[in-house]
């Protein structure tokens, strides 16, 4: 990719715990360019949280990104950057939207207030100037009755209504990236197609990049031009969206399409990967998925695959790439778990 | 509504008052001796007697009592006897001292604990934090009469800066112009505040410290320092906001101790306030003033409590009346 | 640090330093009393207790006691040897003379007609009869009324001439007539009723004749006095007297180091070092009319007989025996306290230091304890059939020094085989158990008067009664009619040894062991000449306590212009 906005390389987040050391992201490396919606896919415990943290540098301790990774967002290293210059950047080139809004927002302060913050803070806006700006926002992300509205308290917005609070914020200084962690998990069916239809709205008014971060391959398919899948601390799979969902080549990405619900498709039960993901302190020897792989043979516990160029912009992580006949399932080292 | 609030906890508060001026009341008359136990030991039994029954002390307790209440409903606290004065006089003068002294050293204890917890927040698990909290923790320890005295000593004779108790110069106080009598007030002032605040902060910044800390971890933090906020202001701007909570309860609560634990230093500084006050009063089985004290001491506690409450209202938009 | 002061006072400082003497003065002043030179100087008393009223019929605070005297006056004043027979040992003061009646039942006073209320009005005899009928008045209550008891009624032969007329003879009727009663104004309190009078405004605002006069009372904080300056005595020297209350003790002590205070009255024994170390103040000792002893309940706890332990005279004297009074005197007070003789301070004109008390002698105490039945058990303690020689000792826990005299008492006692306890008490308990004589022994401390018949209400029959004070319930009427002698002896020689016998007869019957009689040490700054401190009451003679004029220091230099309020 030419002149990407973000690109990471080698991203290492470890956590130094009593139990051991816990490496949550492993070697991560992606490009996003300017105006692209890319997904970071991956159960619960793969590192893509730690990932989104990584890159904003909000990873606390006993976390800590490892020497040798490296992120340039628009041609700067964010790795070793001056604290307050990092700050700058916060809310202002880079803005994160979290996965509960129900806690997101401070329970003592006006959304109204929470808004404008930003626009203080990183414009130095008057109270006045930063006010007015915050109602434009709300307006924009569909809160009725903004200019009232915006001198209410969170508890008295609905999980919906909160949520497009949290993306005006982050909107409010026209961000060129926007990591968005879960933003429709918490909440229902209905509102979450709106909060994504929102968003897509308004990144193809401003242009801005949208790393996407979601377990759901659903929503990958309605907002994502690429996807990132990830397991085990590493990117397992990358290729554009079309590709993913015709061609996936890695047995999780499998696991994970078989697991979703598909309109239209008969099936009389959804497959379910065996197994769990297992501790982040311990990652398994070799492919850190041949315990839950249906197809793993002896190399895989012996060797650790790298990335393979499976197709013009598909890279996976599987020894299938260069043993394909070996695509035959056997029983799993591990029960499934119902 | 928060009018009918208000009423409500008022009438609430009336019926605390009731109570407590029972209690002390008869505890006052439980115990042995009454007001006439220890006058001069030459008094004629004759003449004690006569003075018992000018008082009212030989009649049945129950009556004291209701007599006693009726008097109060009207606004006469009665006669103290051993002050020889009416209740209400004695009271007059010796609360405005204690508000003084006492309301200013919770302002100052509270302000002092904020800060010192937010320094000590900031650094978390520093040196810093750790020696913060040390030296406040021995302050804490120390029996605040011996904190008084060392005080006491400390500037008022090794080093001579201020004076030795008194709320004002004996002797010049009224010959001195207005700025000369404020600055004899403030300098008078100095000492037992300075002990009381002591003595206090260290609880209070323990308490606003582990608040600070149960805050920080929360989603809103994470999303303020997201947003960019500077990390100064999100731990006093969005933290502190909601970690105030427990701090305002502890202020309802802290008005009425105040006022009873500052007894000690009233009485190494000589401060006339109600401490002493209901201290002596005691001491001379003196029922009205010992029961007037206590009404009052029951009284700020309604008033302290009402008034956390409202804080709370301020402080923390989810408590607010819909 | 410098105060600033207003053009006006300091003009009113100029001149009053400038005059220095007495006058200013009004038609009546030329004084034959006339104070010279080095008038002035603010004297700040550190005290521990406020006044309760400022009454002198009511007043029972010490601080209350020591502004009533400066305020008031008597007719006469008692000299410093404090004798109270005849009136030889007396000196004019609002009485300049006196003559007896023919038949030595009467007593008229001429008074002083250059004396002066200080609001102007004159002293008038009627003032001396009114002062005598509201002190016998039993709706006032008065705390002298039972010391008053020989006078029948006070008359006004004329303007300046008051009568006393008494009930019978005794060589003490000038002192009843004299040192009791400070003389108040008619003027102000006659329209007063009696039982109102504990209540009045004029009982806090006292309006006497001494030659200090009352300005201010804050209640809790301070009681101001200022010299009169005109006085028919001739003013006080100091300017202004002013009380500071001080509840802590450590407090006023160090008021008095650091020099915000001047006076302290009682300086703990460990603390006096430091005192005479000080750069600012120094060690003032003084008598006083204080005694202590370990008194014996002598009737049992139903009151009906004698007490099992202590009706038998060889117990008392044997415990008496067993205590080294000499030793415990000097682990307890150092150097400053003096071994008691009987019920009696030194100061006392009856004092009698050559009475024979049971000799210190734990040999002769056991024997006596044997010989009297009481037999040592294997623990060493004592048993007499069946009951154990135990006993509890009652003492306040606000005084110090008893508290410590009880702990040494215990051991001494344990040693010969008497199980002793320690009943330490608040004040007012140990009062109370006091007057129910629910106790078996009591260490306790009296103030006398000057007069011996103070001891007749503790040691005679007359204070058996219920109200009475001889808690010990001793009862002894060779003591009594010795006491009686005493105080009907005509000269002080004649006192003296009729008091030997009587005292005699008390060390004998050992109804108390006699522990100490305290000398008092106070904190004074240094510029202070505090003179002529007298043993009932060391500030008797306050108006004449001076500072010098090159000692003074800012405070002093006020004057007696009012105060800018």
């Amino acid at each position: 990719m030419a002149d990407p906005l973000l690109a990471v390389d080698n991203l290492r987040t470890w956590f130094y715990t009593d139990a051991g050391i816990a490496r949550a992201v492993d070697g991560v490396s992606f490009a996003l360019a300017a105006g692209e919606t890319v997904g970071l896919v991956g159960e619960s415990g793969c590192g893509k949280s730690v990932t989104a943290l990584s890159l904003m540098r909000l990873v606390r301790q006993p976390g800590r990104i490892e020497p040798g990774s490296h992120v340039t967002f628009e041609g700067r290293e964010l790795i070793g950057l001056d604290d307050e210059e990092m700050r700058k950047l916060r809310g202002n080139r880079i803005a994160m939207i979290f996965q509960e809004p129900m806690t997101a927002l401070n329970p003592v302060f006006t959304i109204g207030d929470q808004v404008a913050e930003v626009a203080r803070i990183h414009q130095g806006s008057s109270r006045k100037e930063a006010w007015d700006r915050a109602v434009e926002m709300l307006e924009l992300v569909g809160i009725p009755a903004a200019a009232e509205r915006a001198h209410e308290f969170p508890h008295q917005l609905s999980g919906g209504m909160r949520q497009r609070v949290v993306i005006a914020m982050a909107l409010m200084m026209n961000p060129a990236l926007v990591i968005a962690d879960e933003p429709t998990t918490a909440l229902d069916v209905t509102i979450q197609a709106q909060i994504l239809e929102l968003l897509r709205g308004l990144q193809q008014k401003f242009g801005t990049s949208i790393l996407m971060i979601t377990h759901d391959l659903g929503v990958v398919a309605e907002t994502c031009s690429r996807v990132i899948v990830m397991y085990g601390g590493e990117i397992v799979e990358e290729t554009d969206v079309r590709t993913i969902f015709r061609a996936a080549h890695h047995p999780y990405t499998e696991g994970l399409l078989g697991a979703m619900p598909r309109v239209g498709e008969k099936r009389e039960r959804l497959t379910t990967i065996p197994g769990t993901v297992p501790p982040p302190t311990a990652w398994p020897t070799g492919c850190r998925f041949r315990d839950r792989c249906p197809y793993a043979w002896e190399r895989c516990e012996r060797e650790h695959p790298p990335l393979y160029q499976v197709g013009e912009n598909h890279v996976s992580r599987c020894h299938l790439a260069e043993e394909p006949e070996r695509r035959v399932p056997h029983a799993p080292a591990v029960e499934a778990v119902a | 509504m928060l009018a009918q609030r208000i009423a409500g906890r008022l009438v609430q508060g009336a019926i605390v008052l009731l109570v407590v001026a029972t209690l002390a009341f008869f505890l006052v008359h439980l115990a042995p001796g009454d007001a006439m136990g220890f006058e001069s030991a030459r008094m004629p039994p004759a003449v004690r007697d006569q003075l018992r029954h000018s008082y009212g002390l030989d009649r049945p307790v129950g009556e004291q009592y209701l007599r006693y209440i009726g008097n109060v409903a009207r606004g006469n606290f009665g006669w103290s006897v051993s002050l020889q004065r009416p209740v209400s006089e004695a009271l007059a003068l010796a609360v405005p001292r204690t508000l003084l002294l006492a309301g200013l050293s919770l302002l100052l204890s509270m302000g002092g604990a904020i800060l010192v917890a937010l320094a000590q927040v900031r650094s978390a698990g520093s040196l810093r934090d750790r020696s913060l909290g040390g030296a406040l923790m021995l302050l804490y320890s120390v029996p605040d009469f011996w904190l008084a005295l060392v005080v006491l000593l400390a500037f008022a004779y090794w080093i001579p800066i201020f004076p030795a108790g008194g709320i004002v110069d004996p002797v010049m106080h009224d010959y001195l112009g207005t700025g000369g009598r404020i600055a004899d007030r403030a300098r008078h002032l100095v000492l037992p505040l300075l002990t009381l605040t002591f003595a206090t902060m260290a609880g209070y910044a323990r308490y606003q410290r582990a608040a600070l800390l149960d805050v920080l971890p929360l989603d809103f933090i994470r999303t303020a320092r997201a947003k960019g906020v500077p990390e100064r202001a999100v731990v006093s701007r969005h933290a502190l906001r909601n970690a105030l909570l427990p701090t305002i309860t502890l202020l309802g609560i802290s008005l009425p101790a105040l006022l009873g634990g500052a007894v000690f230093v009233e009485a190494v500084f000589a401060w006339p306030g109600m401490g002493l006050l209901t201290a002596n009063a005691i001491g001379a089985r003196d029922a009205a003033l010992v029961t007037a004290s206590v009404v009052v001491g029951g009284a700020l506690v309604v008033v302290g409590s009402l008034l956390a409450d409202l804080l709370y209202a301020v402080v923390d938009p989810r408590l607010r009346a819909r | 640090m410098r105060l600033r002061l207003s053009l006006p006072t300091l003009i009113a400082l100029a001149l009053a330093a400038c005059s220095g003497g007495d006058g200013k003065g009004a038609a009546t002043t030329t004084t034959a009393t006339s104070v010279t030179g080095d008038n002035g100087g603010t004297l700040v008393l550190a005290t521990g207790g406020d006044a309760d009223i400022l009454f002198p019929p009511l007043v029972s605070t010490a601080t209350g006691r020591q502004v009533v005297d400066q305020v008031y006056d008597h007719l006469a004043e008692i000299g410093n040897d404090l004798n109270t027979v005849g009136d030889v040992g007396f000196r004019p003061r609002l009485a300049k003379s006196w003559a007896w009646g023919k038949d030595s039942l009467s007593l008229a006073f001429s008074l002083d007609d250059r004396a002066r209320w200080h609001d102007g009005q004159p002293l008038r005899a009627a003032d001396v009869k009114f002062t005598f009928d509201v002190n016998r008045d039993p709706k006032v209550g008065s705390n002298i009324a039972s010391l008053i008891t020989s006078i029948d009624s006070v008359t006004v032969r004329d303007s300046l001439t008051p009568v006393f007329w008494f009930k019978r003879r005794s060589p003490e009727l000038f002192y009843d007539a004299v040192y009791q009663m400070h003389i108040l104004p008619s003027h102000v309190f006659a329209a007063i009723p009696r039982d109102g009078l504990r209540t009045a405004e004029a009982s806090r605002k006292p309006i006497g004749t001494g030659r200090f006069r009352f300005v201010a009372w804050e209640p809790n904080t301070r009681i101001e006095i200022v010299a009169d300056t005109t006085n028919f005595r001739g003013r006080a020297k100091l300017d202004r007297v002013i009380w500071n209350l001080v509840p802590d003790p450590q407090t006023g002590l160090t008021q008095v180091l650091a020099g915000q205070s001047d006076f302290w009255e009682a300086v703990p024994a460990d603390a006096i070092a430091r005192v005479d170390s000080s750069a600012t103040a120094r060690a003032v000792p003084y008598p006083g009319l204080q005694y202590a002893f370990l008194g014996f309940n002598l009737r049992n706890k139903s009151r009906d007989g004698p007490h099992p332990l202590f009706g038998d005279r060889a117990v008392r004297r044997a415990l008496s025996m067993a205590v080294d009074r000499k030793g415990m005197l000097t682990n307890v007070f150092g150097s400053l306290g003096q071994s008691a003789f009987g019920p009696f301070p030194r100061s006392l004109s009856v004092a009698d230091t050559t009475l024979r008390l049971p000799a210190y002698d734990t040999t002769a105490a056991k024997a006596l304890l044997d010989s009297a039945g009481w037999k040592a058990g294997a623990d060493g303690m004592r048993s007499r059939s069946g009951r154990a020689l135990a006993f509890s000792i009652m003492v306040p826990n606000s005084s110090r020094p008893r508290m410590s005299y009880a702990v040494l008492l215990q051991e001494q006692l344990r040693k010969v085989g008497a199980k002793v306890d320690i009943d330490a008490l608040q004040f007012p308990q140990f009062f109370a158990r006091q007057e129910a004589r629910d106790f078996d022994t009591i260490l306790n401390a009296y103030a006398t008067d000057p007069s011996p018949a103070g001891a007749r209400q503790a040691w005679s029959s007359e204070g058996l009664t219920k109200g009475g004070q001889n808690y010990l319930s001793y009862a002894s009427k060779p003591f009594d009619v010795a006491l009686d002698s005493v105080l009907s002896a005509l000269t002080p020689a004649e006192r003296s040894a009729r008091a030997h016998r009587a005292f005699q007869l008390l060390a004998d019957d050992a109804p108390a062991i006699w522990l100490y009689d305290v000398l008092t040490v106070a904190a004074a700054h240094k510029r202070l000449k505090p003179v002529n401190m007298r043993a009932d009451l060391y500030w008797a003679n306050l108006a004449d306590w001076s500072i010098p004029s090159d000692a003074r220091i800012d405070r002093d230099r006020i004057g007696v212009a009012a105060a800018k309020r």
